[in-house]
């Protein structure tokens, strides 16, 4: 009676996994092993054809290594700045909620429009970037959204600019869950600031922080809307697997194919899924008992 | 030779409250002086204050000869035991006893056979490699101490060392530290709310009230001739009694007209009110009604302590404890004479407190 009851509980939401998380996971597996088009009719199985193309596709190598190199940079960037911007907020003065108010407003607003808006920031005629580097005596200022070599230099910009409040939000948390007393004890025990720094600040707020970078990471390897809005789907120089994936399915309308992409991309989340879990795992051991 | 001197050392907090009034307080090298008093007395912002953790807004602190005040703590030479342990929670018992030498960049080699020589000491060995989180709150109080002494201060700071611990680890571990004071004769300063183990520790005891200091003294002076009510009820467990008479040419008289003591006052005694203080220890407690020296008084409460008990009694509304026998039995509710002992009894001013 009990179990009935318990399985009651536990249908609707598990339902709701079945269609909406494993029935879509498994077609996309079996679609990447067809030719289906996007505009549907007849289909035929074309078995490892579709894989073997993705490994053999510069294009896709491409984007692997656009993406990689956008998700540690953007990653890297926003963690130090935010960490950097944490220290020099962790204090009390007059003023610093509305600070840290004003900095969290590009967290909140859409991405696409995030984009949109830097493009005109960006331009390079009428930009106001442009116009400051130029009033500032650079005659040939650079050409953000052309240069091949600065179009991702300006996602990479404008996702930095949106989350790295996200982990000056982390580490302020980090930094004042470090108990005063432990800096009364430093202080006693004849610590230099820097020692301090690296001995007890830092690997304090450690664990904290590559918990907040891994989220940012695995979020940044789907890198979609800033690509879309800065560059369109289609730019070499940007194009990141899921810009790839778009026009694959959406613009080629090669829907078997873009199904083949879509699961090696999901085997890499999946390893990187994997890798967040262990760490949070070690880190709740690691912090067990630590509230003193 | 005075090691450390508090010139009207005095905070006040920027929002107006005043944490200490005005301290003065020498301590010689060697000794160890017990800052005693309830919460919110300013013990341990005088404490802060000597180590620099907090700053003093008024007066001056000396150290081994050296104006201090306005230095911070890592300028000081002293050794901090805190009250929450502030271990390092990450680190080991062995990083954490190697830290204070880290700083002051002893090389290595040296750390390490200087952190076996403390943790043997304090008899931490075995514990070398475990976190602090792993320990007891006995042991961390322990590794505590060994990071205080490792530097070998001058100068050891205690804020409530013991408070924490439950009362077998409390003895044991207050018996060890009054040992490793006496063995390395550092000068100590010792915070605590518990009057117990202030007698036990103590070369001296401050007793302190609202930010001042209200008597400083042997263990013995404090007990005995305590220099204010305040004094004589905060030390001793339970506290005084308290029994307001009135002194005249023949005795100590009640207000019911009989008599706490009968002797014939000295010339120089101001007749008048008074408050009478007796310890616990000093009151007899006695069933003859035919008794005509004493105060009549109805048993409340019978508190048994193994080897002896502790009366309440209630005599017209004013409490009074007695220490009496553990053989000795009084139903509740029996009246009883108590009678104070000439030697126990003490006098203080019923207006300002101060003994007379």
């Amino acid at each position: 009676m009990r179990h009935r009851l318990g399985w009651a509980f536990v249908i609707p939401t598990l339902l709701f996994l079945i269609i909406f998380n494993v029935f879509p996971l498994i077609s996309s597996v079996v679609l990447g092993f067809t030719n289906s088009e996007l505009t549907g009719g007849s289909w035929e199985w074309v078995g490892g054809r579709n894989f073997s193309r993705v490994f053999n596709d510069p294009k896709y190598a491409a984007a692997v290594r656009t993406t990689v190199l956008f998700t540690v940079v953007a990653v890297a960037v926003e963690l130090a700045l935010g960490f950097i911007l944490a220290l020099a907020l962790h204090r009390d003065f007059r003023g610093k909620t509305a600070i840290l108010t004003l900095l969290l407003i590009p967290m909140m607003l859409p991405p696409a429009v995030m984009g949109i808006y830097w493009n005109f920031l960006f331009d390079g005629d009428y930009g106001v970037i442009n116009q400051v580097l130029h009033a500032g005596g650079l005659l040939a200022p650079p050409q953000w959204r052309t240069d091949p070599g600065l179009k991702l230099l300006a996602v990479v910009a404008v996702d930095v600019w949106m989350w790295s409040p996200f982990m000056l939000l982390i580490s302020l948390a980090g930094l004042g869950s470090i108990p005063k007393h432990l800096y009364e004890a430093a202080e006693i025990d004849r610590a230099s600031r820097w020692m301090v720094f690296r001995r007890i600040t830092l690997p304090l707020c450690a664990p904290l922080l590559g918990l907040a970078a891994l989220l940012r990471a695995t979020d940044a390897l789907k890198q979609f809307d800033l690509v879309m809005a800065i560059t369109g789907p289609n730019d070499a120089s940007t194009q990141t697997l899921s810009t790839l994936l778009y026009q694959v399915i959406f613009s080629n309308q090669r829907v078997g194919l873009g199904a083949a992409y879509a699961c090696v991309v999901l085997v890499l989340v999946i390893a990187l899924a994997i890798g967040v879990t262990r760490a949070l795992a070690r880190m709740r051991s690691a912090n067990a008992g630590q509230a003193v | 030779m005075t090691f450390l001197a508090l010139n009207a050392v005095a905070k006040t907090y920027a929002d107006g409250t005043i944490a200490v009034h005005g301290v003065d307080l020498a301590v010689d090298e060697g000794e160890f002086v017990v800052l005693l008093g309830p919460s919110g007395c300013g013990k341990t912002t005088t404490l802060r204050m000597v180590a620099g953790l907090e700053r003093a807004t008024g007066g001056s602190i000396q150290l081994a000869g050296k104006i201090v005040t306005d230095l911070p703590p890592s300028q000081r030479d002293v050794g901090f035991v805190f009250q929450f342990y502030a271990l390092y929670p990450h680190l080991t018992v062995r990083d954490n006893l190697a830290f204070p030498l880290e700083a002051v960049g002893v090389p290595w080699r040296e750390r390490a056979v200087r952190v076996n020589e403390v943790a043997a000491a304090v008899g931490v060995t075995e514990l070398l490699s475990a976190l602090p989180r792993q320990l007891s709150g006995g042991d961390q109080q322990r590794v505590s101490l060994a990071r205080a002494l490792i530097r070998r201060p001058r100068l050891w700071l205690m804020d409530e060392p013991l408070g924490t611990l439950d009362a077998a680890v409390r003895a044991s571990l207050g018996a060890f530290i009054h040992e490793q004071q006496r063995r390395h004769r550092v000068t100590t300063l010792f915070v605590t709310h518990d009057q117990e183990e202030a007698m036990q520790l103590a070369d001296r005891v401050v007793v302190m009230e609202a930010g001042r200091i209200r008597q400083v003294g042997t263990p013995t002076a404090i007990h005995d001739a305590p220099r204010s009510r305040f004094v004589a009820h905060f030390v001793g467990s339970p506290g005084m009694n308290f029994i307001p008479a009135t002194r005249t040419a023949q005795g100590l008289c009640l207000a019911d007209g009989r008599h706490l003591m009968i002797h014939n006052a000295a010339s120089t005694d101001v007749l008048g009110p008074v408050i009478v203080g007796v310890r616990p220890q000093w009151l007899q407690v006695s069933t003859d009604e035919s008794e005509k020296v004493g105060l009549v008084a109805t048993v409340v409460l019978d508190e048994y302590q193994g080897d002896h008990r502790l009366l309440h009694a209630d005599a017209e509304g004013l409490r009074l404890v007695a220490r009496i026998p553990a053989t000795q039995r009084h139903a509740l509710g029996a009246r009883v004479i108590l009678v104070p002992h000439a030697e126990g009894i003490r006098l203080f001013d019923p207006h300002s407190g101060a003994a007379l």
